[in-house]
Order: C-alpha cells, then structure tokens, then sequence
C-alpha cells in the first residue's frame, strides 16, 4: 500500500469511527450546538442584553407627560388606567418593571429575582426619572447626547449574541481537539488497538496524520454547521474571513489536540486522562470569557483568563468571523504557537506511542 | 441483611475509587457555586462595588473655558481611581475612536466645537436661547462593559440638565425616586444572589449523582456481566437495586455535607437552610431525580447511549430548569421545555421553602408536576425491570 493511499484509508477510517461512537458525536456536534440554541434564545440576538416590558401609570393631574416623553432602547412601554391592575401584571409576571408617577414621586415596582433585569431596571429608573422632570419642568436640553455604536470588527452591526456564538464556535474546536487524542492515544493504547497497528506496515507518521487530517474536517464540519444555524436562527451579523478562517481552525484544533496529548502524556490512564479534560473543560467554559464577559467579573477572573488556549481561541474566533478586531501579527502570533505546540506534540506522540516496545 | 449491606458497601467504595464520580458530584458543584456567586454577584448590580473602573476616551474640539469649564469639572467628578471612570484624552475623534476598536478605552464622549459658547449662552439668557451643546458618546457594539459605560455617562449628562435648570427656576417641580419591591424573599433583607443561586446548585448536585452515577453504573456494571454474576450468589435483583438505590442516597447525602460545609465556611445564609421545608424539599427532589435517571437506564441498552442520554438531559435539565438564572421569559420556542422539566418545579420549590420562589407558579403544582415526572419514571422502571437488572 502506497504511503497516500495508507493515509486516505486511516484518515476515512478515523472519521467513521467519530460518527459511530455516539458519545464523540454528542461532544462534538450537539454539546456546542445545545450551548448555542440556549444562548441564543436567551440573548436573542439583539445588542441590549435583555429586553424589558414596563407598564406606567400617570395621575391625571399631571398633564404635562404622556407616553411619547419616555423613551428607552429596549423597553416595550404600555399605559395602565388603574394602579390596581399594574400591580397585578407585574405581580403575576406579565411586565417586568411598574412606574407610578404621582403626588411627585415616581415608584418603579420589580419583583425580585431577575438579575439580568433588575440591573436594566434599575439603569431605567434614573432614565425614565430624568425623562419625567424633563416633561413637567419642561427642561430645555443644554446638553444633548448622541450616542453611536462603533463595530470592533468588520461586521457592520454586532450584537451581544455574536460575540458569544463567535466564543461558542471555538469551544466546539477545543472540544473536537481535545477528547479525540485522548481517545486515539489514551483509549486505543489501553484497549490495544496501537499495537496493533505497529505490528502493520503503516507508518507511525500516516497513522497520526490521517488522524489528524479525520480531526481537523470534523472540525470544520462542526464549525460550517454552528455559522449556518447561527445565521439561520438567530440571524447573527457575522462577516466571515475565509482565508483567516480555515487557517484558525487548522491552527487552533492542531492546539487543541496539543492539549489533550499533555494530559494522555501526563495522565497514563485514559479515564483519568478524559476525567482530567472534562473538568479543564468546564473550567474553561466559565472562565475564557465566551459565555460571561470577563471586562464585568473581578480582575482575578482576567489572570486565570490568560491561562485559558480557549480564551485565545475565541478571539481569533471573533476576529475571522468580522465580531471584535485584533492586530495580524496578533492573530498570526497565536496561531502558529498553536500550530507549532501541535506539530511538535504530534510528533512526540507518534514517536511514543506508535514505536514497539 | 448482610448480603445488602455487603453489596452496598461494595458499590459505594467502588463508585468513590472513581475520580469522575466524586469531581462531579462532591468537587464540581462547591467549584460552579464559587464561580458563578463571583461572576453574577458582580453582574447583578450595577452599583455593586465590584464593579470596575471604566475607562472613558474624551475628545474635546476646542479647549474649554469660562462657562464651558463646567463640562470639565463633571468629568473631574465622576473620574479618579475609585471610579466610576478613569479618563484618558484624546487629539481628535478619529484616534478616540481608533483607541475604542483597540478595546484601550470603553467609551469615547466627544465634546463639540463651540461647546464654551453655547454653553454661556444657554446659561445666560436660558429663556430666549435655543442653543444646546450636542455631544456624542461612541461605545463598541455588544460589549457589554462598554454598552453599560455608555448608557451610564447619558445618565449623567441628562442629570446636569436637570441640575441646571433646577438652579435656574425656583418652580422646578423635583421628583423622588423609590422603589417597591415585591420580595421574592419573604424576609426583610434584600435580595441575595447567594441565596438564590444555593437551591439551584442542590439539585444540580443531585442531578449529578443521579445522572451519571446512577443509570451509567447500572448499566456499565451489567454489561461487564457482574450483575449476571451476583445473581448466581443469594443477591436478588431487588437487593441489587435496593443497594444501587442506597449507594446513590449516600452519594447524595455526603456530597450535601460538602457542599453544606464549604457554604457555611465560606458564605453568609443563616439558619434558612437548614429550615424542614427546605430539608424536606431537597428529600423529595432526590427521589423525582433518582427516578429520572432510573428511567434512563430503563430505555438505554448501552453505556454509551445512556451517557449521551444523560449529558443531553443534564445540560437541558440544568439551564432550561432555571437553576442559575431565571429563564421565565425566554421565547416560547423553548420556554414549553421550562415548563415540561421537573427541575424547574423543583428548583422553585427549594427556593420557595426558603421565601425565595420567583415564579407565580402554585405551589401545588412544585409537588404535583414532579410526581408526574417520578410517577413516569417508575412505571417505565418497572416494565423493563427485568431488562435493567440483567436477568432476563
């Protein structure tokens, strides 16, 4: 068997082995893709974090202010006649925030528990207050504020639902990367299967390149299928550069899988070493910034931050996908560290793993 | 007697000796409650002090004075190391917005030609004059930082509005601002995000342990023929299960003492947590869930199939339950599934026995829908009772 076609075979028989193995295919394909239809259904896409529903009531003394004097980005507003029936709806959750304006006091009424909209709330009351005195006194604006959205990326409207869907893309790759190895490495080895292999004629180096090449177009499968469901369901602003693009996927799945090996090197134990990727995995859910934005949490959250590859991932997500900009010799600085960890690492493993004992 | 006790013994040391096992139902949980009290604690509010210091670009057109001064003064104010913004200058509106998309500043103000002006204007004949200052406030798109920076310096700007023409009319009608809360907490003390998230992290423990400890246990353990095994001693199916059921109840029981622990140790609740209801509550949550994942191994032939069952119901049962964050008003498309999970009944029902239920949900239906749910699962447990413990 030629060296090429020894290599088309591993590669073919690598990718069928990632459909069959039913666990592979939900990390894959369906963990990222549930993260991605929960995110975005929270989110939905808008640039305001969380839309609002306010109710308001006016005493009728107060002639000077009618609804077309309170305004806010993202809040649906509607008139009550009687106090009575507003405090019911917010009561009962039909609105999220009352407002009373009456005897010259204006009482915002919430329920609890909402934390996302109990700060929106709360940003609004100053608003709606400074609205309303405006309306009664009629203030003449000395001061006047336009406010403009600059896009950090080549995207021309970006929301907060595609900075996370950007992040969410790169945990699909660090999760293609990193369990693969330690199922080709770590399981493979304890069930056999690599010594097997050594006993055939097929070169150690095929043998990792067709896994590799088998990682890297179910990496790009995953991440075709996240950009056209993002664009289908929730209609994400991205503006994709192809170039930049495929070579961050090669690059960042290369580093990713460099990762995994440091665990099956580490780790003898497969299970160990796949228990060990999982909880890094987590850990990098919350603390590479894709899902939370690190700019909010305390500083600390920003150290562990730097130690996160997912962290970087992401931004070289976010800056192919037209989402956030980051300098070329940034972008090309993060990907060949992530290229060379992975070819250095590859090669160790195939040299340790795949030579007779 | 023995025979179970032996058994149970041997399960349970075999399921500690695992690693996985105890990260994810003794470690994970004090990890995910530490993370998320500090990432939500600081989201939740925004005049948390936590909050930090936001870095504002400010562009002037033309160099301030006289009257124009006040602008500066505002900005002095509401800039210093204590926040709420460090300011930073900028030559003209094109560096401060070039230094906006390099993410080095969170909002650029830019103040405009003609601004000192005006702003004499305005003050000194503020009848006749229509004279206004337009400034802009540039913010980077979907970030949240600089969306809530932006949206904070509007505020202030519209208050020095309000501010001057307060000073320049003795008729200014002045609004007090309060608030009426409708407590979700039936104490007096504020809302706590803590307290609120605690509940949330119990039954996410308890999903764990019956997720993955249990249905993947049993069907691992069948599928490696030690059930087979076991029945050719005096071990019965039932005992077998009996112990499995005990085993998971432990599992449960020891990862709550932990959790518990690092909570009291570590954060302020107070005495509600260990108040009968909530005890009872978590009692009750434990059952549906151990329930839940019986089920699971009752319809799962493989070890595979049940894990991929369990992630999938695990990721569903944790975010669409509401066990983190409030997910009452997401979009109907989903929302049918908030409704239809045990976990957000159960969730509720921690949460209410501690005066901390958010939803309008009738308690009656917090015991009820989970019954259906635990009432399921038996039935199904039962008709494939000999299936699941391997004795067919």
């Amino acid at each position: 068997m030629n060296r090429i076609k020894q290599f088309l075979t591993i590669s073919n028989a690598f990718t069928k082995e990632t459909f069959r193995n039913k666990v592979e295919v939900f990390f894959t394909f369906f963990f990222p893709l549930i993260f991605l239809v929960m995110f975005g259904s929270f989110f939905g896409g808008s640039e305001e974090p969380s839309n609002i529903s306010a109710g308001f009531y006016i005493d009728q003394s107060i002639e000077k202010i009618s609804q077309d004097d309170l305004h806010s980005e993202g809040v649906t507003l509607s008139s009550y006649e009687e106090k009575e029936t507003l405090y019911k709806d917010v009561q009962e959750g039909s609105i999220d925030t009352g407002i009373i304006v009456e005897n010259g006091k204006i009482i915002f009424i919430y329920k609890e528990g909402d934390i996302s909209k109990t700060s929106t709330i709360k940003l609004l009351q100053n608003t709606y207050k400074t609205q309303i005195e405006e309306a009664v006194n009629q203030v003449k604006k000395t001061i006047e504020v336009k406010n403009y959205s600059v896009s950090l990326g080549e995207s021309e409207k970006v929301s907060e639902s595609d900075f996370i869907m950007a992040g969410v893309i790169a945990i699909s790759v660090l999760s293609s990367g990193l369990f693969s190895v330690i199922s080709i490495f770590g399981y493979y080895k304890e069930k056999g299967v690599l010594k097997r292999i050594i006993a055939t004629p097929i070169q150690p180096m095929n043998f990792v390149m067709g896994a590799t090449i088998s990682r890297l177009l179910i990496s790009f499968l995953t991440a075709f299928l996240m950009l056209g469901l993002n664009r289908y369901l929730f209609g994400s602003h991205f503006t994709v550069k192809w170039f930049p693009f495929v070579l961050t996927i090669v690059c960042s799945t290369l580093g990713m899988m460099s990762l995994g090996l440091v665990l099956v090197m580490i780790f003898t134990k497969a299970r160990t070493a796949d228990s060990v990727a999982t909880a890094l995995f987590v850990v990098m859910l919350f603390f590479s910034g894709v899902y939370f934005s690190l700019d909010l949490l305390p500083q600390v959250f920003s150290y562990i931050a730097m130690f996160m590859p997912v962290k970087y991932v992401a931004e070289l997500m976010r800056f192919v996908t037209g989402v956030e900009n980051i300098s070329w010799n940034y972008f090309f600085g993060v990907n060949i560290i992530l290229l060379i960890s992975g070819i250095i690492l590859i090669q160790i493993s195939a040299r340790r793993f795949l030579r007779p004992d | 007697m023995h025979s179970f006790f032996s058994l149970f013994k041997g399960l349970f040391k075999n399921e500690i000796r695992d690693f996985q096992a105890i990260a994810w139902c003794m470690i994970f949980p004090v990890f995910l409650f530490f993370v998320l009290t500090s990432i939500f604690s600081n989201i939740a509010g925004v005049e948390s002090s936590g909050l930090p210091v936001l870095e504002l670009g400010v562009v002037k057109e033309e160099k301030l004075s006289g009257f124009g001064t006040i602008i500066d003064q505002i900005l002095d104010d509401i800039s210093g190391d204590n926040g709420p913004y460090k300011q930073q200058t900028y030559e003209n509106k094109v560096e401060g917005i070039e230094a906006l998309k390099n993410k080095q500043i969170d909002i650029l103000f830019v103040i405009p030609e003609g601004t000192n002006i005006k702003m004499a204007r305005a003050l000194m004949t503020r009848d006749i004059s229509e004279d206004k200052i337009t400034s802009e406030i540039y913010h980077a798109a979907g970030k949240q930082i600089s969306i809530l920076a932006s949206n904070i310096m509007s505020q202030i700007m519209q208050q020095v509005n309000l501010e001057i023409s307060k000073r320049s009319s003795d008729s200014y009608i002045d609004f007090e601002l309060n608030e009426e809360i409708i407590s979700s907490s039936s104490s007096e003390e504020s809302f706590d995000y803590v307290t609120y998230l605690f509940p949330g992290v119990i039954i996410m423990l308890i999903l764990a342990v019956s997720l993955f400890n249990g249905p993947l246990s049993m069907i691992e353990t069948k599928e490696s023929g030690i059930t087979k095994k076991l029945y050719t001693t005096s071990i019965t199916p039932i005992t077998y299960l009996g112990a499995q059921i005990l085993k998971l109840f432990s599992l449960i029981f020891i990862s709550l003492v932990i959790f518990y622990t690092f909570v009291l140790l570590f954060y302020d609740l107070g005495s509600v947590i260990f108040n009968v209801g909530f005890l009872f509550s978590i009692f009750y949550s434990s059952i549906v869930l151990l329930g839940f994942g019986l089920m699971i191994a009752s319809f799962t032939k493989k070890g595979s199939t049940a894990m991929v069952f369990s992630q999938i119901a695990n990721q569903k049962l944790m975010f669409l339950g509401g066990l983190y964050f409030p997910v009452f008003d997401i979009p109907w498309s989903l929302r049918w599934l908030v409704y239809a999970l045990p976990t957000t009944y159960l969730v509720e029902l921690l949460r209410t026995s501690i005066g901390y239920g958010v939803s309008s949900i009738n308690t009656a239906f917090l015991f009820l829908i989970p019954g259906i749910w635990l009432t399921a699962s038996i039935v199904l447990f039962t008709a494939n009772f000999k299936k699941v413990m391997g004795y067919e």
